[in-house]
Order: structure tokens, then sequence, then C-alpha cells
């Protein structure tokens, strides 16, 4: 059953066993497990529910419809960073690119060692992995599916014996449309929405949408429900109260908006940790200009990754996004962006994304809001630069005649040997474009509650019947996208709620 | 009329979206009310405090025109299409990171709504409808049939034929390549 904020009239009080609030990776993948598992699940979703058959191609319509804020979320420092975060039912998968990656080894070694997350290893996280790839649809793409771009940004990385990945995305039969980050119009991205969702609500589920949670209801130290209001869709005013009691709370906003409501709870942070520990992986974008027609928009949006340099804390792939997106990355308005633009056909844009080696901050503003601070340290600008070289080199040796680069003081490369030029140029790190989709670590996960929020499960350590399943609980930077980590951890969650019945639900 | 701001904070945005919308001559689409309205929904969509705050920033962006254009002694909105231009570009290049911000902020809305117009589009060459109906042939349970590129599908078929074109499974990282094995 799904109930959207239009459809309802008055307060509501509503009674379940488990309550979930966020339908997107983790909410929606933990309600699943527990639905078909016979527990009464309650989802509730803060932003609206659409369909493919609401998803147009305009991006006009498409940001505020689908992302936090009408996509102007940022995150503050010097530079400042664009994040990008659905707020829909599904979450951040109906507007992701797709990428579906494993935990990497060292990274599950290093939460052994420093977290003492010792059952979180390779082999036990397997039959979750299955599970997920299997239920999403992860698959690498049809050579039908991929773009001119794509076949010369692969041959450049052959020339250079880099290890070029085949993308796993979860995805089935996807022709191409590179239209990922507005929302799949075709259901062949295989996102929350169209996989998780819908098995939650065969397996009895009910799903409250327009529904933003306000705070935890807390008894006895432990977790028996929340308040929430229900909102008009079109000025997201509260026009109504609801009111959930349940016997277990699971809390999947994701790692901004999750830390604000455990604060605005007053739970969750006896020892300080909530919010802190904030990891972004920093992104940046390169464009390759060729005198030949690539069309790189038309297919795939990172049909491949470049994986040469992810022991560096480098990630590379080729973006699929509008023109609009594209003419941003570029300190250029007026005429001398229309110029830019006019040569859209010969341009590739190429992303990259890098291991985080500092740590930020969501604080809770006074009125609820989450404001989120990073600021990159040298490593990750250094980090910035070379992937920048490394990518403007791949451009040239793909047939690029130009590059354009992501700083102010230097904003083109027009050879090979013009790429040194971005370590003799003395580019400051408050003038770099940023951007990010991912966000992790204000609610991490450890054995000891000193070093973190929640316990190995996802249990906050000092609320029973508590439980945090999103990004926020990943306590280490990936270094690879991270949304098959949060469904195979929900997942996981999911299971040790079911084997431990008796203790968490009545 | 802009519903979600005052009439003086539309002229702002007006006179801001004139400055930074893409245009040439031979080439200067009469969108500029599609822009506004769509930087209109956008400002609906914002959250409180920047409903708040967006609104200062622009009529302090209009106001410091007085000190940063001096002697001209006019507001952003009373100045030259010329004189605006180096205007918004002294936000945009300036140390101040605020400054900066609005800019960049305000110029995400105008491109998102300028580079979504089917003229624009058209113009610069991005013919997305078109793209869509020719890939778009067979159900969800069918493998894609027409190629987004030929060339590209052809090049990569080949490589998966002769089981080169990369590996599909495993952890990302430490892995198999597929040009030799690591020891």
């Amino acid at each position: 059953m799904i109930v959207t904020g239009e459809q309802v009239n008055r307060d509501l009080e509503e009674k379940c066993q488990v309550l979930v609030i966020g339908s997107g990776a983790g909410g929606g993948a933990i309600a699943a497990e527990l639905a078909e598992a016979g527990v009464d699940v309650l989802i509730l979703e803060e932003g609206p529910y659409y369909t493919s058959k609401d998803f147009s191609t305009n991006p006009a319509k498409m940001i505020p419809m689908l992302y936090r804020d009408a996509g102007t979320s940022v995150i503050m420092g010097s530079p400042s960073i664009i994040f990008s975060e659905g707020r829909c039912v599904g979450g951040s998968t109906v507007i992701n690119g797709g990428m579906c990656w494993r935990t990497p080894e060292k990274v599950l070694k290093r939460w052994q060692l420093e977290f003492g997350l010792n059952e979180i290893t390779p082999k036990s996280m397997e039959p979750f992995y299955e599970k997920v790839e299997k239920i999403i649809s992860v698959e690498p793409q049809h050579p039908n599916s991929l773009s001119k771009a794509e076949m010369l940004f692969h041959q450049a990385n052959r020339k250079l014996d880099y290890l070029i990945r085949r993308n796993h995305r979860n995805q089935k039969n996807c022709t191409g449309e590179g239209l990922c980050v507005f929302g799949c119009p075709t259901d062949r991205k295989r996102s929350v929405l169209v996989t998780y969702i819908p098995k939650a609500l065969a397996a009895g589920a009910r799903l409250y949408a327009d529904c933003k949670a306000e705070r935890l209801l807390i008894k006895n130290g432990k977790a028996v429900g929340a308040t929430a209001s229900v909102l008009n869709r079109e000025t997201a005013k509260r026009k109504h109260k609801m009111t959930i009691h349940a016997e277990l709370v699971v809390v999947a906003c994701g790692a901004i908006q999750t830390p604000a409501f455990l604060l605005g709870s007053k739970v969750g942070n006896s020892f300080k940790q909530v919010g802190k520990n904030f990891l972004c992986h920093p992104n940046t974008k390169v464009v390759g200009m060729f005198d030949e027609e690539v069309r790189y928009w038309a297919g795939v949006h990172q049909g491949h990754q470049v994986h040469e340099f992810l022991d560096e804390g480098i990630l590379f792939a080729l973006g699929g996004v509008p023109p609009a997106l594209v003419s941003l990355s570029f300190p250029l308005f007026g005429r001398k962006s229309l110029e830019l633009m006019e040569q859209w056909n010969h341009m590739i844009v190429g992303g990259m994304l890098i291991d985080d080696t500092t740590y930020g901050r969501v604080v809770r503003l006074p009125w609820g809001a989450p404001l989120a601070f990073y600021q990159i340290d040298d490593v990750e600008f250094e980090r910035m630069l070379r992937g920048t070289a490394l990518l403007s080199e791949l451009f040239f040796v793909a047939g690029a005649k130009k590059v354009l680069l992501p700083f102010f003081q230097l904003q083109e490369l027009n050879s090979i040997d013009e790429i040194k030029k971005i370590y003799e140029y003395k580019i400051k790190k408050s003038e770099l474009e940023l951007l990010t989709v991912h966000a992790f670590g204000t609610t991490r996960m450890a054995s000891t509650p000193s070093r973190g929020v929640v316990n190995q499960w996802g249990e906050v350590h000092d609320c029973s019947r508590l439980f945090v399943v999103d990004g926020g609980i990943i306590p280490t930077s990936l270094g690879v996208n991270p949304q098959e980590t949060i469904m195979a951890l929900a997942a996981r969650s999911g299971q040790y709620i079911l084997e431990n019945k008796q203790k968490f639900l009545a | 009329m802009m519903k979600n701001v005052s009439p003086g904070v539309e002229r702002i945005i007006r006179a801001l979206s004139e400055t930074i919308k893409p245009r040439k001559p031979g080439f200067d689409p009469a969108i500029d009310d599609y822009i506004l309205e769509v930087a209109d929904a956008f400002i609906g969509a914002l959250p409180s405090h920047m409903k708040i705050l967006m609104p200062l920033g622009l009529r302090l962006l209009n106001l410091a025109a007085l000190v940063f254009m001096f002697p001209k002694f006019r507001t952003f909105v009373g100045l030259s299409p010329e004189d605006r231009e180096k205007y918004v570009l002294g936000w945009m290049e300036s140390s101040i990171a605020l400054r900066r911000d609005l800019i960049k902020g305000f110029k995400a809305i105008v491109m998102t709504g300028y580079y979504a117009h089917p003229e624009v589009m058209a113009h610069i060459g991005y013919n997305l409808e078109e793209h869509l109906k020719r890939i778009n042939v067979q159900d969800i349970e069918t493998p894609p049939q027409v190629p987004c590129s030929e060339e590209a599908a052809r090049y990569f078929s080949e490589l998966e034929k002769k089981n080169a074109w990369g590996t599909t499974d495993g952890l990302p990282g430490s892995c198999k390549r597929y040009f030799k094995d690591r020891k």
C-alpha cells in the first residue's frame, strides 16, 4: 500500500513492528528483507512518490522534482562542494548513475583493524552481495548501449595499459539512453524504486510518501516510534501530523539527513560521534575536445571505470551529464559559454572520484536542517591535480585536440606536452569546481561506542531497538560507488534482526 | 511574473539572467521568460533558509554595484549590458567564496533552463529525443537491438568474442588484469 501526502486529510496514528525512515538504498533493502519474512513494516519517505511515467528528459523539470533542494545542496568549504541527493521514493538510487561495486577487500580489512568490525569480511558479505546483485540486476553493459566516446576512452586506456573495467550497473537490457540522473524513463535502471520497494509492498509493507520524520519517540532507552509531518507536495509545508508506534525503528535518511534527525531527537550521541567523520568522495570533471563528432551523450553513463589508480585514491569514468551541467564546469557565461557548448557533439566529459583523506562534519541548524562542512586537504588536492593530469593524458591519447580543466587559473591544455602546466601554475584549492553524490561516515560503525555511533549490525550503541542503515554507517571512504555496499549492509542488518526476533520484535 | 520572489528581486533576476544567458549575434532565442519560469520553479523548491538568503544575496549583488562599479553610481539593474558583464565576472572571480557561490548558484539555474530549451538543444546538436526514439525499439526483456554507435558496438562486440573486453566479475581495484595476471 502506498499513501501519498495528497491522500491524507487528517492527522494519522499508525502502528507497525518495524518503522523504516527513508526509502533509498538502505531503507528499501531492509524494508524488503523484513517484509518478505512476514514482519509488519511501515516505510516513511519525506520525498514524493513518482514512477517512470512521471520522468521526462527535461532537467529543468526533473531536478526540482527528484533532487533535494532542487540540486542546490552545498557542502561548505573552500571550495564548496555541490552535493546531489535524491528526495523521492527510491532516494538517490533514482538519480544515481547505477554503478554497483562490492566493497574493496582492502577497505574491509581496514574496518576490521581500525573499527573492530571483525565479522564483516569478504566471505561473510558474499551472500549479501550475491543477493543484492540478483535483486537489482547487476550486469555489465551490452555493446549496443555504449557511445563512441566509450570506445575512444577504452582504446586510450589500452594504449597506456591502464586497468579499465566494464562497469557493473544495476540495469536490465539498458539501451544507453544516458538519462540515469533524471530517473530512468524505461525502468531499465533497476533502482530501489523498481526493485526493493515493489518487493516490500508485495510482501505487505506500507509506504507513506510526502511524510517527513520529525522526531524519534524514545521510552526507557528504547526507540518506540516516531512523529512525522505529512507534507503538501507543492509547498513542502506540513498539512497534518503523524505518529507511528513501532517495536523497532530503522533510520535510513542518508549520511547528511540522519545525523540531523538523531541530534534533533537527542539520541545516539552519548560519545559525540553523530555528525562527525563525514566523508564525501570529492569529484571533478575534465573535458576533452575532439575534431570528430564523438556524441558522448549518446550512450550509457559510465560504461567503464578506470581502476588503475584506485590504490592512489583516484578513479576515472566518463560521465553522462546534460549540457547544462557541463556548462557549469567552466567559469564562462554569455557568448563564451555558447561558443563552447556549440561544440557539444565534439566533447567527452570525464570525471574523477577522489578517495577521502580528511574528515568533515555535519551539524544541525536551529531549525532542524543539516549543514555539512568539508575542507579538502593537501593530499586530496594533490590527487585532484594528479587525476586531472592523468585524465588529460588519456584524452590526448584518445585523440583530443584540447582539454578543458576545472581550474580558474588554467582553463585549457592544447597538447600532451602542456600537462606539466598543471603543476607549474599556482592553482588554488579554493578555485576548484567540485561536486559529489556520495556521503558516508556520520553515524559510522565501530565495535566501541567511543569510535562510532552504531555497532557492526547498524544498531545504535546507546539506544536499543534503533538501527541506522544508510551511507552514514560506512566508517571509511570506499573509493568506489557505494550503493551495493549500503544495500548489502542493510540486508545483513535485516537478517540479524530476523535471527534475533525474540529480542527485537515481540 | 514570478510567484516565489518579490517584483524587486524579479527585476534583479531578470537582469542577471540577461547577462549570464549564453547568446551571440545570429543566435539569441527569445526564451528569457522561459528561463525566469525555470528560476521561479527552482526558487520555489529551495529550503526555507535559502528562500530568505537568496533574495538577500541578490539585493546585495544589486546594491554592491554602487561600490564595485564606482564611479558609475548605478545599481546592477541600472548598468549597461557591458558593465553588467564586467560586474558579474568580478563576482565569479572574487576571492570571497560567498560571492562566487551566489553567482555560481544563479548561473546553475539559468544554464539548466537555457540548455534544456528545445531551440537551444537543437542549435547545439543535442538531438536527444531522436536518439531515444531510435534506440528504444524493444521491451525491457530484450537486449538492446539498435547500437548507440555502430563503431563502438563493433569494437566492443569484437573484444567480447575474443574474451578481451575485460573481467566482469570480482572486486574492484586489485583483480585480474585482462592483459596479464598479477602473481
